[in-house]
Formats: C-alpha cells, sequence, structure tokens
C-alpha cells in the first residue's frame, strides 16, 4: 500500500501540487447491547479506504474512496486536483504549513489484552450479568449495558517524505439503571453516562471498571431517585465530580481552544470562540488553582495517539497554567498563521474526512486536596455527579450542564440526602475562577469521550479528559421552569 | 452511481453466498461533495465515495449484524463467516423475531440532472453567489453540498428494493463585526436552495444587528424564525415519538398521546414525498414510508414503531427503522411542520413587546420525560417593540417543557421553508410563542 500512496504522491506532485498526503486506515469496531440481561444488539464492522489531499498553489483538495485499484486512486488524485483549482481560483491569502520535521516511524497504542482476541460469549456474559444484578433491584424498569471496541490501523505518507504506520485500539463499556414512578424517570449510569467510559487500552480497563460490583449501587441509585427532591433554585457551593467535570473542560475548554474555531472555520456549524487571539498570555482564564493541559501522549489516554493525520508527534502542551490562559490547539496551518509549531491535533474520524482540530487528552491537573478535604470546606452545598446533559453557546460562554445526581453536604459532610434533576450554569471564565481546590492525582483519571462532533461534513472523534472532582463558590443550581 | 442493475446482480450474489442463512442486507453508494467557507475563501472543499453492505442474520431467534465496504466476494465470503461465529455467540431475542415482509416497489432513481453532473467548480459559484450578496462589508462563512445516495434493501426472503436520490444543501452565516445572520436550506435540485434570496436576508440580518443589547431573563412572547422551529420539532420528534419508549412508558407521550397539546393550526407530519422535502422513500428494513401524521390539528397523533419495536409488542412497523444496529429505535426523518394562516409581517406588527430568534444553537434535551430542552440563540436575536424589530438582543438561553411550549402557540405562519436540519432536513414555518422561558444571559 505504502508503495501505491507514494506513487500517487508523486502523481499529484507532477501535476503542480505544492504539498500532498495520502492516508490509508482500516477500522475494525464491534458494539454490544444489552438490557435486561437480553442481547439487544451485536455487530462487528469493517471500514477501509484512503482519502487523499491536495495543496495546489493556495488552494486545497481533499478526496477519498473505499476502491482499492490503482485507476481508483488515481482517480480520486484527479478528484482532490480538481476540488483544489477550485479552491484556488477563489484563494485571497497565501497558505502556510508550520514546518515539521520528516517522521518515518510506527506507533501502538499500548494495551495487554486486544479486545477483539477475548470472545464475544465473555463479554455478552459480562453484560447479561450486569444488568440482571441492576434489574434484581425493585423499581428498575430498564437495565442497560454495552460495550464498543475499535481497532484503527493507518498509513500515513506525505510529499515531504514523512512515512507513519499506527494502530490505536480503542476499548469501552458501561451500565445504566432506570427507573420510573410517581415522581419521574430517573437513570443513573456508570462509571459515566452515555455509553460508559472509554480507553485506549484493551479488556484490561473494561476487566478493571467491576461492572457487575457496581451494579446494585447505581440501580438502587436511580430508584431513590424517583421520589427525591429538587434542589431548590440559588447560589451554592459544589464539588463537581471528575466524570462530570471531564464534559465541563471539554465543553467550556477543549472546544474554545481549537485555533480553528479561533480563525472562524467552524462559525457555519460548531461556532467560534471567546479565546481571541490577544487574550492568550492575558486572560485569567481561572483561579490559580486550574491549569490545563493538551497531552496526547498519556498512555491509554481516548486522545492519546503516536503523530496526528498531519503527520505531526503526539506533545504535551500547556492551555491554562495556575489560570493564565497560554495556548491553543493547533494544525499545521492554524500554528503558522501565529508564527508557532504544530502541537499536533488535527485529526480525522476516519479515511473519508479530511484532518481537522480536534481535542486531544485535554485535562485538568490535579491539585493537593482529597475529595473528603473539598467537601470538609463547604457549610451547605452539593456534591453533582454524572453528565445527563449539556448545551453551551456558540463562543463557549454560556454554558448548562444537567447531571444524575446530587449528594447534599451540610457542615462539611455529606448527609446522605439525594436530589434529582440538578442543572447548573455559568459563563465560562466566571466559573473557572470560582474554582478554589482540586482533588489530587489519587482521584485524577482519564476520562474518554468517544462522541465529539465537529466539522462538515461532521466528524466523531475520540477523546480524552484527565479530572479529579474539585471545588466551585457560589455557582448557580436549578433553572426557573 | 452504480445504477439499479448492480444492486439486482448484488441480490443475486448475496442470496448465492448466504444461501444457508436468513438475512437481511443494507447496501448503499454515497458520493457526496462539500464545499466550505470562512472569511470569505474556501477552506475546506472534500469530496468521499463510500460503499457499504450491512447484513443482518438471524437463527435460532438469534441476531447479528455485520457491516463492510468490502463488496467484492470475498468481501461477502468474509461477512458470511463474521455473521456465522456471531450467531453462535449469540442469546436468543425475549421476542419472536422474523425477517421484515418484502415490500413490492417499483425502483426509485429520483437522482436529478442537476447532481449527476455537478462539479466543484458549480458549487464553488455557489459560493461566489453569496459573496456577491455579501458585498463590502459582511464577511461569508458556510458551506454548499451535493449529494448522490443509492440504497437497496435486500432479503434471504425476497425482498428487492433499489432507491436512488440525490440532494443540495447550504448554510450560510453573514458576519458585521460581532453582527451576524443565518440561513439553511435543503433541496432535491440546486435552483430549488433559493441561494441568492436566503442570502440576502442573512446579510440584512447581519447589517440589522449593529450593537446588541442586554436583556433579563424571563417569560417573553416570542417569534421564532423555521429553522429555531424546525430545531424544537426535532427534539420533540427524537425524544416524543419512538414507540418503543412509549410501550416502557418512558416517554412522554405516555401522557401526551391523543390528548391536545396545541392550536387547530397545528399540524406536523413525517412527509417523505412533501415537494419542499428529501425523498427517503424507504426506511432500512425496506418498509415503504407514507405521509403520517405526528401531530393534527393540535392533536399528537402517533409514535413511531421500528421493525423490532413492532414485533416485541405486536403492532404494525410504520417505516421508521433508521438504523438495523438499533432495531428499537424510531424517529420521523422527513419532518414537515405545516403552514398556518398568519403572515409573518402581522405576527410582529402584532407584537407589542416581544423577541425575534432567528435560530437556537446547540440544543439539547434537559429532561427526556418532561420534554424539557435548552439552548441558545444566535445569529438575529431582535427585540420587537410596537410591531417592529428594533435592536438587536444579546445571546439568551431558554429552558422549555415542549408541552408547554406548544400550548402557547398563539399563531404560525402560512410562509413554510426548507433547512438543512443539524441530522435531517426539516421544513416550517415562523410561529408565535407565548411565555418562552428564557433563563439565563450570555453576560
Amino acid at each position: 500500500m505504502q508503495e501505491k500512496l507514494q506513487k500517487i504522491l508523486q502523481y499529484l506532485t507532477n501535476k503542480g501540487a505544492r504539498y500532498a498526503d495520502a492516508r490509508y486506515e482500516e477500522h475494525l469496531q464491534q458494539e454490544i447491547f444489552v438490557e435486561n440481561g437480553t442481547l439487544k444488539t451485536l455487530t462487528n464492522n469493517f471500514s477501509a479506504g484512503t482519502g487523499v489531499k491536495a495543496l495546489l498553489k493556495n488552494g486545497w483538495g481533499f478526496a477519498a474512496t473505499d476502491e482499492r485499484g490503482d485507476s481508483a486512486l488515481e482517480r480520486i488524485a484527479d478528484e482532490a486536483l480538481e476540488i483544489a483549482e477550485a479552491s484556488n481560483k477563489r484563494a485571497n491569502k497565501e497558505v502556510k504549513l508550520a514546518e515539521e520535521p520528516v517522521h518515518k516511524d510506527k506507533f501502538r497504542s499500548p494495551y495487554e489484552k486486544d479486545p477483539f482476541e477475548i470472545s464475544e460469549k465473555e463479554k455478552i456474559e459480562l453484560l447479561r450479568h450486569a444488568t440482571l444484578k441492576a434489574k434484581e433491584i425493585e423499581g428498575v424498569i430498564r437495565a442497560t449495558g454495552s460495550m464498543f471496541f475499535k481497532k484503527i490501523r493507518k498509513l500515513f505518507v506525505s510529499s515531504e517524505g514523512s512515512v507513519i504506520e499506527q494502530e490505536i485500539v480503542i476499548s469501552g463499556a458501561g451500565i445504566s439503571a432506570q427507573a420510573i414512578g410517581e415522581g419521574g424517570f430517573q437513570a443513573r449510569s456508570y462509571p459515566t453516562s452515555f455509553g460508559g467510559d472509554h480507553s485506549t487500552k484493551g479488556w484490561e480497563f473494561i476487566q478493571k471498571m467491576n461492572l457487575i460490583e457496581h451494579a446494585p449501587k447505581i440501580a438502587r441509585e436511580a430508584v431513590e431517585l424517583v421520589n427525591a427532591p429538587e434542589i431548590e433554585p440559588g447560589e451554592y457551593d459544589v464539588v463537581i465530580s471528575g466524570n462530570q467535570l471531564a464534559l465541563q473542560v471539554h465543553e467550556s475548554c477543549g472546544h474554545p481552544v481549537e485555533l480553528d474555531r479561533v480563525m472562524g472555520s467552524e462559525l457555519s456549524f460548531a461556532g467560534g470562540s471567546f479565546l481571541s487571539l490577544e487574550k492568550l498570555n492575558k486572560l485569567r482564564y481561572g483561579s490559580d488553582y486550574v491549569t490545563i493541559t493538551a497531552d496526547a501522549t498519556i498512555p491509554g489516554g481516548l486522545g492519546s495517539f503516536g503523530y496526528d493525520d498531519e503527520g505531526v508527534e503526539a506533545q504535551r502542551s500547556y492551555i491554562v497554567k495556575n489560570g493564565l490562559f497560554v495556548g491553543y490547539l493547533m494544525d499545521r496551518q492554524t500554528a503558522a498563521e501565529i508564527g508557532l509549531r504544530s502541537n499536533g491535533a488535527a485529526r480525522a474520524d476516519s479515511w473519508s474526512h479530511l484532518p481537522i482540530i480536534r481535542m486531544t487528552n485535554i485535562n485538568l491537573m490535579p491539585g493537593k486536596y482529597t475529595l473528603e478535604e473539598l467537601i470538609s470546606g463547604i457549610d451547605y452545598g452539593f456534591l453533582l455527579d454524572t453528565n445527563k446533559s449539556w448545551s453551551i453557546d456558540d463562543l463557549r460562554l454560556n454554558f448548562q450542564f444537567a447531571t444524575e445526581i446530587a449528594y447534599e453536604i451540610k457542615s462539611g459532610k455529606l448527609t446522605g440526602r439525594i436530589f434529582k434533576n440538578p442543572v447548573y450554569y455559568d459563563i465560562t471564565p466566571q466559573f473557572w475562577n470560582k474554582c478554589d481546590g482540586v482533588a489530587n492525582e489519587d482521584f485524577w483519571h482519564v476520562w474518554g469521550v468517544p462522541n465529539c462532533g465537529k466539522g462538515q461534513p461532521m466528524q466523531v472523534m475520540h477523546v480524552g479528559h484527565g479530572t479529579s472532582p474539585a471545588r466551585f463558590r457560589k455557582i448557580k443550581v436549578g433553572v426557573r421552569k | 452511481m452504480r445504477g439499479e442493475n448492480f444492486y439486482r446482480n448484488f441480490f443475486r450474489l448475496m442470496n448465492e453466498h448466504f444461501v444457508d442463512i436468513k438475512f437481511l442486507a443494507v447496501i448503499s453508494n454515497v458520493e457526496s461533495a462539500l464545499t466550505r467557507f470562512a472569511n470569505s475563501r474556501i477552506h475546506q472543499n472534500v469530496f468521499e465515495r463510500k460503499n457499504n453492505v450491512s447484513v443482518l442474520a438471524t437463527k435460532d431467534n438469534k441476531v447479528a449484524i455485520a457491516t463492510s465496504n468490502d463488496l467484492t466476494t470475498s468481501g461477502l465470503r468474509s461477512i458470511k463467516e463474521k455473521l456465522q461465529g456471531m450467531l453462535e455467540s449469540s442469546t436468543p431475542l425475549d421476542y419472536q423475531f422474523k425477517l421484515p415482509e418484502p415490500t413490492i416497489g417499483y425502483p426509485l432513481d429520483n437522482v436529478t440532472e442537476d447532481a449527476k453532473n455537478f462539479s466543484p467548480e458549480m458549487r464553488a459559484s455557489i459560493f461566489d453567489k453569496i459573496l456577491h450578496a455579501c458585498g463590502e462589508d459582511i464577511q461569508a462563512f458556510g458551506y454548499v453540498s451535493d449529494n448522490v445516495t443509492e440504497n437497496s434493501v435486500i432479503s434471504s426472503n425476497g425482498m428487492f428494493i433499489y432507491h436512488a436520490y440525490s440532494s443540495f444543501s447550504f448554510n450560510f452565516v453573514a458576519v458585521k463585526d460581532s453582527a451576524s445572520g443565518y440561513v439553511s436550506s435543503s433541496a432535491k435540485n440546486i435552483a430549488d436552495l433559493d441561494v441568492e434570496k436566503k442570502a440576502q436576508r442573512a446579510v440584512e440580518f447581519a447589517k440589522m444587528s449593529g450593537e446588541s443589547i442586554e436583556i433579563e431573563p424571563g417569560l417573553y412572547t416570542v417569534i421564532l424564525g423555521p429553522e429555531a422551529v424546525a430545531d424544537l420539532f426535532f427534539y420533540f420528534s427524537y425524544v416524543c415519538t419512538n414507540g418503543y419508549m412509549h410501550e416502557l412508558k418512558m416517554s412522554p407521550s405516555t401522557r401526551f398521546l391523543g390528548q391536545k397539546i396545541g392550536p387547530d393550526d397545528l399540524n406536523v407530519y413525517d412527509d417523505p414525498f412533501h415537494p419542499v422535502q428529501i425523498p427517503f422513500a424507504y426506511d432500512l428494513c425496506g418498509k415503504k414510508r407514507e405521509k403520517t401524521p405526528v401531530i393534527e390539528n393540535g392533536i399528537f397523533k402517533n409514535v413511531f414503531y421500528s421493525h423490532g419495536a413492532a414485533l416485541r409488542f405486536g403492532k404494525s412497523p410504520t417505516g421508521h427503522t433508521i438504523s438495523l444496529e438499533d432495531m428499537d429505535f424510531a424517529m420521523p426523518v422527513n419532518l414537515v411542520v405545516e403552514g398556518g394562516d398568519s403572515s409573518l409581517e402581522d405576527m410582529i406588527a402584532q407584537t407589542k413587546e416581544g423577541i425575534y430568534i432567528n435560530r437556537f444553537h446547540y440544543m439539547n434535551v434537559v429532561d427526556p420525560y418532561e420534554a424539557m430542552f435548552t439552548g441558545m440563540t444566535r445569529d438575529g436575536t431582535f427585540l420587537i417593540e410596537n410591531g417592529q424589530l428594533t435592536r438587536a438582543v444579546k445571546n439568551m438561553r431558554f429552558n422549555v417543557k415542549f408541552f408547554e411550549f406548544t400550548q402557547n402557540i398563539e399563531a404560525i405562519s402560512k410562509q413554510i421553508e426548507s433547512t438543512s436540519g443539524e441530522y435531517f432536513p426539516a421544513v416550517a414555518p415562523f410561529m408565535k410563542v407565548r411565555n418562552f422561558n428564557f433563563t439565563s444571559k450570555t453576560a
């Protein structure tokens, strides 16, 4: 394949492309879904194809096909050129790419047990037992469990001489218990909602979740939540759990630091960003407790890889340092615009799509507290746990999150009382400046978010967020209905 | 495009290869191109050609699905081997599964000549028109897209369905300093996108927006543009019309189906054959789709049953299976919110105090059981004072319960428009609504 792709690049440069790259990818994917002990979905998907990108003067063109012959590859090379020609005719700015060393390398995400070597029977049985365990709890009407596995093989070649092979394995799972009654419908999930937690690890990651062990607890909580009270709307001190903070970081930090959003590339769909260029190294994004990194090198992080889809090596960089906003996520073109090297954030979700700036692992770095110490600093407030819904404006300022559950805190201790339908909302920099403590590395975990949508055509990317619980003062909780 | 004969041959090939397996297969070929522009220049410009075959196999009341984009005979062989292994590992369903009854239907080729010959240069010329509408002081952001899709549904019990269709869509955000306007559209023919007229409206919004003012959260009378209306009804259809969740009593439909939820002129249909819609003529189980009422004369009329949910609950499938992987899920994909009797001009003129909302951003479900949705305003929000749009308003967050929203509908415009939609194209009118609940502001 490498030879075929290099031939295509030669063809493109002979036709006048000043830069070109080609990516061949194979995706193997398995999904299992179980409801109340019954297997509902067992799917295995295979997809393979080639995407070719060409820069003709100052116009980009990209074309992709899943046909495999030489003539099909030549056809998409021609299509990429024709598209680039149409772009170039209307170009009004020089396209520059940040310098990147030539890489000839192979990368494999580290894992112990290949999930595709584990029998389907074993996976199904694990989910069946976990859901039946949850269903045993009186009042639970539906218990679901799911698993997701993916193996991605990529070959990237560029006209600059890079040749990079990668294999990335993804494993994820989660369970949910749902209950209904006079007080409405409620759900609890483990280890987190919307399909659970995901990682670039193998079957060992699923085993460590102990899904069966955790099923009764979430089931009981779902039932108790049905008749639990709602929080009286007001301002409260809160501790936000790591799994909810993962999404908070995702929406209010990860997306606004994507430099393509800042420069307007996403304005027609996902939106822009409040983190405009003049704010770099000046804006107090958060309090001193808030340090956020972009790190694609964390073993097991769902946003980890060896090289991005522009052939840039995985890196770790600061986004926010002790509250100060200091960095963006960049690809080679946006990095060049601000005179920097790309920090390796350009990824495509398949062979058929163009790489765009995506989060890697965007992490709220751990602080020095224990969870108990964070809670002990609250006179009256709540511990908010597990995401239920999210929404944020097009500049990433006004956000609102709902969580599955709120645990009451009184005089520095959890009282055991729970509240349903908690909703909290704020404005991004104001919120992060209210942070006055982050739990330490013992509580830190890289949560996998497998469904980050961006771009047109829409791309769904797997990203990670390292978080531990953190405390925030005077947060608005509850909305008037 | 491969053409109908390719799929007929594939039908024969599959029946030869899968002679001892009961199966349902969906084979598709998509050729899709998209030109994206930002800051008044083309920055992403792409084309993709994709094949896919998804095979659902069943044995001893077990079901397994394998999907591949390798449509060669060796690709089919490996799908078959995979499925045989999966059926061994699988466990039986808790209801009696059977393949869909074969549908008899003429092959449908709804691919327009426009679409067959559309080139990158033609897409870029649409961008040129938008740029022309912008003039000197407006920046253009958006996309133009053309698609040709072929779908064939075949089964071991003799089903053969072939349907090809094409579509065009675009959106455009006009930006002037911190002000913006937005339009979108989807259509079967390029001319029906109405690019120039719509682009002009986005430009006018951007020019009108100017310095925006901040207003306090609270209950307001609002006039919603078709984009905003389409979003609200999309989320309603997603949360409230799945028959499977209805039967489990986990959906708001449990309390609202059959009830009068809005005014007499509130009519919502799933209509694949509406002149402004993209014709999704068959669902993924080969069931022919018909025009079906969702809300009629203000009454919440129907929930929808996928093939799996219909078998499980003893219902008839309604032509809304949109995923083989999730045979329980159903939703309407050709949503048409019909027009009423009012004119937009009158709706505005008769509003003493209110807010005009062009579109929403990042809507989501806060509470599925209550059908409570949240989202932000974006790209064209204006104060209405004494019957006129006066000043632009800074973006606001809303939280509304859908069935309270419908009860508060005051007027529906005659005029309907196509919108490109985030997931599916939708057709919607303008609506005037009381007591729209804004819960926070951006500042």
